[in-house]
């Protein structure tokens, strides 16, 4: 990098800081005031996490500091550890994060950074959704100006929102505290939709930061009125910054509860910040991967720091790291600048901060709670297919009754009963979970080929992760799904992720062998079980990604496509191919012709041998009409189709001249001399300089194959385009 | 007894009869010691049942410490077409060189057209941890010295052999969990034969449950198996 384009990155690197840290500085007020802490708890975990994480963490975009999804675990510590000694409470609660920084730091030593990827999905997202109904629960009261509403649950809580509603309605005097807040909600909500660009260069919290302190000194300098809310209503910052900070209390380590504060804030801080380094990954415009493993140390450390004097955990946050990202931040510099301006505005103005009313934070509160929560998310669900949905749904619930782990875990035990539901051979199940089920190696022609057999779902997804995390940037990789009987949704949803990412990283990945798997929905990541032989001949079933692919190309070259299962296929038992084999069903059929001839592209499943001894084959072919009688003939290189008995007495033909065409290829049938006079010089330079394929002939008909798996898309156009090369040839 | 061998048209002169009462898995141990075997010949199963797989049959008890070279059938229609292709092992052992010799003049009598000789390389063995894309470079460079290293190893070990037969000899470096990976890799290229190193000693309960190398291949057989016994 040049000197010039080194300060340019440097200076946008602030830049996306400051801007960054005016979001941060209302967010770590409010998350602090939500968790039950002093709103200075937020801003050191700010600052810390920001300095700590900057200097040592392993990802380049991101932005750490106080997150949501703690602010119900932190409520809940204080209040289980402290009782109605809320401070005392948060003191127990300080050691139960300085403990967890332990944990994080031990996690990332012990390179558990995958560790969120082990959880379903559906279960996460189930998680999250009750985390924001949480927060909305608690929070929309405050936003409304009316403190101290309280319910049995956090149903209930929810419940009591048209209470406060219609108590804010009919209150005596103007209820400025509810107003504030309302705007305050509806300045987040409306913010994108507000056309003025100069509205934009000040993100919507400042909005509110701002309005809340112009409220305050209209009526200091243009009013003569009394400022009309009460103190308790307002922000609270000590004025002596160093008052704020407070110690941890260990006095409460031994008893159970804070061992369930420590496991339940290590679990959804690791949960929140691997799930928020991965998204900020692909947002990366230089495609960095992060090493989670190491920001996991950083984060720990900086929990660790931040619990020590007085602050909330510290976790990698998506929305503040995105807009990091959109302000043209590249490096770690962008997240100690931002840690850096919000020190600076502590400092500098701490006596304006004291006039922000609680409900303004609020309102921004309630409305990341809204994020975490919405309607969309939900139809998002509920389109995955209804085994999805109904576990999001059980997980929600759960959590919203019986905290965040219990939640988790019911999730957990209810995927793994629906799988097992699903399923046909639930023994195989029990066998594979805990052991391997997956092989990687480089086929000879550079691609990875990656095989994965039995039940492939969030249980042993870790494995299969591992493999295809090892998988070098720029290599084009086939994943093998024919050996499998069931995929679950979490493993399509990550398998769809890692399709983008090798894609953006210059190389292709391309998964096969599941186009007779069944799904429950037409979305792309619902699960898939392998189907019974009955169903697939009822039902066309809805398309996996190859086979919207193989659609397309079909649509491109004009030939039809069917998906469906095929079985008259008579031409094929006539190849000596078949002979010793039993033809199951051929699908995925192209239709075409082409000068005349007709062509048939398909893949086919066979087997060998009866029972026990049963060998299923699963190939892309493509047969060709020849429109004219040629002799039968076999021609390969690779040597595995030899084991066609029938053709035992078959000799190679060597064709004199040729010396590399017949060291090359084995040439076979009965007619030799037929065959002689069929291979043409320009025939014979054909196959020498194109790629190798089984060709044979039953005399009418051209059957090419090519390897001994099904092929990927791209490996079925070079079928396609060959064959009709070919044909072209034998016209001549 | 003399109509099935008369069905399969073998010699009487051949053929030695030797009937005893006892355990089967004991008295097919001893005699085959007794009478120095070469090759033991057992049909087995190519999945057991949990239970069964746990007690362990007949096939399954003998290949945990085979006496001599052993051969389980677990194809038995198949092998009437005779056999085309063989996986052998080709893992950093003192016993795969002999494994691989016996493998070679085998195939040769049976005219196997093709050897792929597969190399597992445990995960271990690649010391650089993947965490991003510079150690995921380190990661890939390591692996491919590591490839050629096994690689010439094996081309050693061809070399020394004398008859090697007509067959293809091709090599395969697969990083995974030794045992497993093997026998996945005959599973997807639909191998007639595996052949495999003899256990270094002798498989237990707990091996079962915590399944290691052959244990693997026992557990879920992909193809016929041969284990190679060196009784010199």
């Amino acid at each position: 990098m040049t000197e010039d384009k080194q300060n340019k990155s440097w200076a946008k690197d602030i830049m996306a800081g400051f801007i960054v840290s005016l979001i941060a500085l209302p967010l770590a007020l409010g998350l602090a005031i939500a968790s039950g802490v002093p709103p200075m708890a937020g801003i050191i975990a700010s600052v810390v996490g920001g300095v700590v994480v900057a200097l040592i963490g392993g990802s380049h975009v991101t932005i750490t500091g106080p997150g949501n999804g703690l602010v119900v675990v932190i409520l809940t510590t204080i209040v289980a550890l402290g009782g109605d000694n809320l401070f005392l409470g948060y003191t127990y609660a300080l050691a139960a994060i300085v403990v967890s920084g332990f944990v994080l730091l031990i996690l990332g030593f012990l390179r558990l950074g995958n560790l969120a990827d082990f959880f379903p999905s559906s279960t996460i997202q189930g998680m999250l959704s009750a985390i924001g109904l949480i927060i909305i629960a608690k929070q929309i009261h405050v936003m409304l100006g009316e403190s101290g509403v309280e319910a049995a649950n956090n149903l209930f809580l929810l419940a009591e929102i048209p209470n406060s509603l219609i108590r804010l309605a009919k209150s005596d005097s103007i209820p400025y505290v509810g107003i504030i807040g309302i705007v305050s909600l509806l300045i987040m909500f409306f913010y994108n939709k507000i056309p003025y660009k100069a509205f934009h260069s000040v993100p919507a919290p400042m909005w509110i930061v701002l309005m809340a302190i112009g409220f305050y000194y209209y009526f200091e300098l243009f009013s003569d009125l009394p400022f009309p809310i009460e103190l308790e209503s307002l922000i609270q910052v000590p004025e002596n910054i160093s008052d704020s900070i407070v110690f941890p209390d260990f006095e409460k380590w031994n008893t159970s509860a804070f061992a369930i504060a420590v496991i339940s804030i290590s679990l959804i801080a690791t949960i929140e910040s691997l799930l928020s380094i991965k998204a900020v990954d692909k947002l990366d415009p230089e495609k960095r991967r992060s090493n989670v493993n190491r920001d996991l140390k950083a984060l720990g450390l900086a929990t660790i720091f931040s619990g020590f004097i007085g602050g909330l955990p510290v976790v990698t946050v998506i929305a503040r790291s995105s807009v990091n990202v959109n302000n043209g931040a590249n490096s770690r510099k962008a997240n100690f600048s931002h840690a850096a301006f919000v020190a600076l505005f502590v400092v500098l103005f701490s006596q304006f901060l004291n006039r922000i009313p609680l409900s303004a934070l609020a309102g921004i509160l309630v409305y990341t709670g809204y994020k975490l929560a919405s309607p969309a998310q939900f139809k998002k669900m509920y389109k995955a297919g209804k085994d999805q949905f109904f576990i999001f749904i059980i997980t929600l619930i759960s959590t919203l009754l019986f905290g965040l782990i219990n939640g988790i875990l019911i999730g957990m035990v209810t995927t793994f009963l629906i799988q097992l539901f699903l399923m046909e051979n639930r023994m195989e199940f029990f066998k594979h979970p805990f052991r391997s089920n997956t092989l990687l190696y480089e086929e000879s022609d550079g691609k990875m080929y990656l095989s994965v057999k039995g039940h492939s779902s969030f249980l042993n997804f870790l494995r299969l992760k591992q493999q295809l995390d090892s998988v070098p940037n720029g290599k084009e990789i086939i994943l093998d799904y024919s050996l499998s009987q069931f995929v679950d949704s979490s493993v399509m949803e990550h398998l769809h992720h890692y399709e983008e990412d090798f894609k953006k990283k210059g190389g292709n990945m391309e998964v096969i062998g599941l186009d007779i798997h069944q799904s429950e929905s037409s979305h792309p990541f619902a699960a898939r079980r392998m189907m019974k032989l009955t169903s697939i001949i009822k039902k066309t079933g809805f398309l996996t990604d190859r086979q919207h692919k193989l659609k397309d190309f079909a649509k491109e070259i004009s030939w039809n496509f069917k998906s469906n299962s095929v079985f008259e296929t008579p031409v094929l038992e006539t190849f000596p191919f078949f002979k010793t084999k039993t033809i199951d069903h051929a699908y995925n059929v192209f239709n075409g012709i082409h000068n005349g001839l007709k062509f048939e592209l398909f893949d086919v499943d066979f087997y060998e041998g009866e029972l026990i001894a049963r060998e299923n084959h699963k190939l892309t072919m493509l047969i060709i009409q020849t429109g004219k009688t040629i002799p039968q003939f076999r021609l390969d290189k690779e040597r595995i189709f030899d084991r066609i008995a029938g053709l035992a007495g078959f000799q190679d033909i060597n064709i004199e001249g040729y010396e590399d065409f017949s060291h090359r290829f084995l040439l076979r049938g009965n007619d030799e001399e037929a065959i002689r006079s069929f291979f043409t010089d320009r025939l014979i330079l054909f196959f020498e300089s194109h790629p190798y394929y089984h060709v044979e002939s039953n005399g009418e008909y051209l059957l090419i194959v090519k390897g001994q798996r099904l092929a990927s898309i791209s490996e079925v156009k070079a079928l396609a385009v060959f064959g009709k090369d070919l044909v072209a040839e034998l016209a001549v | 007894m003399n109509e099935l061998l008369e069905k399969v048209a073998l010699k009487k002169e051949l053929v030695e009869i030797i009937w005893e009462e006892g355990n089967p898995v004991e008295v097919l141990y001893t005699v085959s010691k007794r009478e120095k075997i070469d090759m033991l010949i057992l049909g087995a199963m190519q999945n057991e049942a949990m239970l069964r797989y746990y007690i362990g049959s007949v096939a399954r008890k003998i290949s945990r410490k085979p006496p001599c070279t052993l051969l389980l059938v677990t194809h038995p229609s198949k092998n009437e077409t005779g056999l085309s292709s063989v996986v052998v092992n080709g893992i950093n052992h003192s016993k795969t060189g002999n494994t691989i010799e016996t493998a070679l003049s085998f195939a040769n009598q049976f005219d196997v057209s093709d050897i792929v000789i597969v190399e597992e390389v445990p995960k271990k063995q690649v010391k650089t941890k993947i965490d991003d894309d510079k150690s995921l470079i380190k990661a890939a460079q390591e692996k491919e010295r590591v490839r050629s290293q096994e690689e010439y190893r094996i081309k050693n070990i061809i070399e020394k052999i004398e008859n090697k037969g007509r067959a293809h000899i091709q090599t395969k470096c697969v990083f995974g969990k030794l045992g497993y990976s093997i026998g996945h890799f005959a599973e997807v290229k639909k191998t007639d034969l595996l052949i495999m190193n003899s256990p270094d000693k002798k498989l237990g309960f707990f091996d079962r449950f915590f399944p290691h190398d052959l244990e693997y291949i026992l557990s879920d057989m992909p193809c016929d198996l041969m284990i190679v016994e060196n009784n010199d």
